[in-house]
């Protein structure tokens, strides 16, 4: 016979939340994911089509004023298509931010995420499948745009080696973007409401920064987009190291300034960047759909 | 002292005992105050048998949306193998009542346990043995059929060989087999029946399904009922919630009618009509409307008379406490023209009915 206490403090325990661990089941929602991905025509063109037309039209305009006074950048036959395309890369990738955001407003409306919640897989398993789906997308992206810009287009960059870093830094960034999306999807109660809201912070965001055209304002410094271009400029079309100051300006002009960030600190402002809004895209999403 | 309880309810009964989960349910306890139990459920071990075929123990479950209880005080237990329906009107509180027990909703208050494990600890344990078929249809709508449901059976570790060979299987059964494209091209009832099957791939203990043959047609709703008694065969339990007396009637083996949040009456459908055994029900046709508003008129004034429905311009369903010769009087006075009688055994329509004096359809 044995003895039985009755722990009363056990019934008051709190309640315990969705989350669990990741494991193999957010790879089967990444490729899920992934299949719906390649299958959406619009998120096609917005994230692929789109910035393709935007690197034909560029250097369309660009490419042919080369003489011109205006175009005597810091660094030697450089065209302004060629400080331009690091612009449409963050503009690309950025896009992610868009679609993420839309993706999971959409999984909100639809009750998919409600379907998936009542599978054992939890929320942990949901964001990471997400995560990886969006990344390995802006692979084939990124791989995309690199290809018919660098590859056809023919724009200029240092060496094999600082493209492979440029790729990793646009990356990052992308993640962080998804983070943004999630934070937009948790506040936004439809797709179309996460389409707009997007494209309200992208959009800005991109001119804020001077990623399209130069803009000498302290404001750049604000933007997560500034950072990331400009690291991505340096290393790709300059071969900046670690320890080179980041410059001033949007578009390395003539007015362009050292500032006192180094390439590495400007590495660490993406990083943060990417870690903050992913916590606060999940934080937010998981408060906004708690119910 | 020795007492055997295979269940304890302490504390208000609203909380069930969960150090209790790991030892044998069998087990004697001795528990050295009894006082610290009050409001409890004893069963001695005969009992306990029936007790361990409850594989869903529904606990004072509530739900609240701002000001409104969706879910109020809901108590109810499943066993094994059966097939439990919750009938109410719209806005009854079954889907939230569904989506609390699988899951996806947190209750405000209450709990149960699901198959030996408690919704509110619990619940990746619960996720692992339910399947869903939501009332709205919810599927991925860029990807086909056959992707869809193995994404479930993925899901719920199936590896890939036998997820592609039992989404098949299912999709055949469901005559969705041969379609390759998105099923956001399918047909309404293709889509309903996608979401069925995307519940049960992968051959869950306990079934839960919302509304599973609302907006089907009459025959495509056969279907669907063969398929659900087919599938209790398999000795799966399942939760049906349905606004369809007839089908609760059909399938179930319990029924809890719903309404306003509450259960309001519990039991077998036979046990259900029985219930109502001292109300009796008449069909009263006339030959015109006028004949018709005279009597409905005049029946209004006794007081053993408790509903009176218009089925049609001629015809009307009367329901009166007692049996037809206490009724003698009240039709001799009234209905003397009455073209055609007809009385008819109570159905949970009328049941409905008498427990809140308005139609389920409404
Ligand atoms: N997410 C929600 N927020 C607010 N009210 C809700 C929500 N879900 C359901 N309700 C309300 O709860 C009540 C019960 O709804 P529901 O469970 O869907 O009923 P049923 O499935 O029986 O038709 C309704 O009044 C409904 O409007
Ligand atoms: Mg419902």
């Amino acid at each position: 016979m044995s003895e039985v206490k009755v722990d009363t403090a056990d019934l008051s325990l709190p309640k315990k939340s969705n989350f669990s661990r990741v494991n193999r089941k957010a790879w089967v929602i990444a490729k899920k994911n992934f299949k719906e991905k390649m299958k959406n025509w619009q998120s096609m063109i917005w994230t692929i089509g789109f910035p393709i037309m935007m690197l034909i039209v560029y250097n369309f305009i660009f490419s042919q004023e080369g003489e011109e006074p205006e175009d005597a950048y810091l660094a030697n036959n450089l065209s302004t298509f060629d400080i331009e395309f690091p612009g449409i890369v963050v503009y690309s990738v950025g896009m992610v931010l868009i679609s993420s955001a839309i993706m999971f407003a959409a999984a909100k409306k639809s009750g998919t995420l409600e379907r998936m919640d009542t599978m054992p897989a939890g929320r942990a398993n949901i964001f990471m499948g997400a995560i990886i789906s969006e990344t390995f997308f802006m692979i084939f992206q990124i791989s995309v745009i690199f290809s018919f810009g660098y590859g056809i287009l023919g724009a200029y960059f240092k060496s094999w080696g600082a493209l492979l870093i440029g790729f990793f830094i646009a990356l990052i960034f992308g993640i962080g973007c998804i983070g943004i999306g999630l934070l937009i999807s948790g506040l936004a109660n439809s797709a179309e409401s996460a389409n707009g809201f997007g494209m309200l912070v992208h959009w800005p965001l991109l001119f804020l920064s001077g990623s399209f055209f130069p803009f000498e304002s302290n404001v750049v410094y604000a933007t997560p987009y500034y950072w990331i271009k400009q690291v991505y400029l340096q290393i790709t079309i300059f071969g900046d190291g670690l320890s080179d100051k980041l410059y001033s300006s949007s578009l390395i002009g003539y007015t362009a300034e050292e500032i006192s960030i180094t390439i590495l600190g400007g590495i660490a402002i993406i990083v943060g960047f990417m870690v903050v809004f992913i916590s606060l895209g999940i934080f937010t999403f998981q408060k906004k759909s708690e119910i | 002292m020795s007492v055997c309880f295979s269940k304890t309810m302490i504390k208000n009964g609203l909380h069930y005992v969960h150090n209790l989960k790991p030892l044998n349910k069998n087990m004697d306890l001795v528990l050295e105050d009894l006082s610290v139990i009050s409001n409890h459920q004893a069963y001695n071990i005969n009992e306990s048998k029936s007790e361990r075929d409850i594989i869903i123990d529904v606990q004072s479950l509530e739900k609240k949306f701002g000001d409104l209880k969706a879910v109020d005080n809901v108590s109810f237990q499943i066993k094994k193998g059966e097939l439990f329906s919750l009938l109410g009107p719209n806005g009854a509180g079954k889907s939230t009542t569904i989506r609390m027990l699988t899951t996806v909703l947190n209750p405000t208050s209450g709990d149960a346990i699901i198959d030996d494990n408690s919704l509110k600890k619990q619940k990746n344990q619960i996720k692992s043995i339910i399947g869903v078929c939501p009332q709205d249809i919810v599927i991925f709508d860029v990807l086909s059929a056959e992707e869809n449901v193995r994404f479930v059976a993925e899901m719920h570790g199936i590896d890939k060989k036998s997820a592609r060979e039992e989404s098949k299987k299912l999709l055949q059964l469901m005559n969705i087999g041969g379609r390759k494209d998105a099923c956001k091209n399918f047909s309404g009832g293709m889509k309903r029946r996608l979401n069925l099957v995307m519940g049960l791939v992968h051959k869950p203990k306990i079934l839960f399904l919302d509304e599973p043959s609302a907006g089907l047609d009459p025959q495509a709703r056969r279907l669907v009922w063969d398929f659900i008694r087919n599938l209790k065969k398999t000795g799966m339990t399942i939760i049906l919630t349905t606004h369809d007396m007839v089908e609760a009637d059909l399938l179930s083996d319990h029924i809890a009618i719903m309404d306003k949040g509450k259960i309001i009456a519990m039991g077998t459908p036979n046990e259900l009509k029985k219930k109502d055994m001292n109300v009796s029900n008449l069909e009263l046709e006339f030959h015109n409307a006028q004949e018709l508003n005279d009597t409905q008129k005049c029946l209004k004034n006794y007081d053993n008379i408790k509903n009176i429905q218009k089925i049609s311009d001629i015809k009307i369903s009367v329901s009166f406490i007692g049996g037809i010769p206490t009724l003698k009087n009240e039709i001799l006075e009234c209905a003397i023209k009455v073209k055609n009688l007809l009385f008819r055994d109570p159905t949970l329509e009328d049941i409905f009915l008498n427990l809140t004096g308005r139609s389920l359809r409404d």
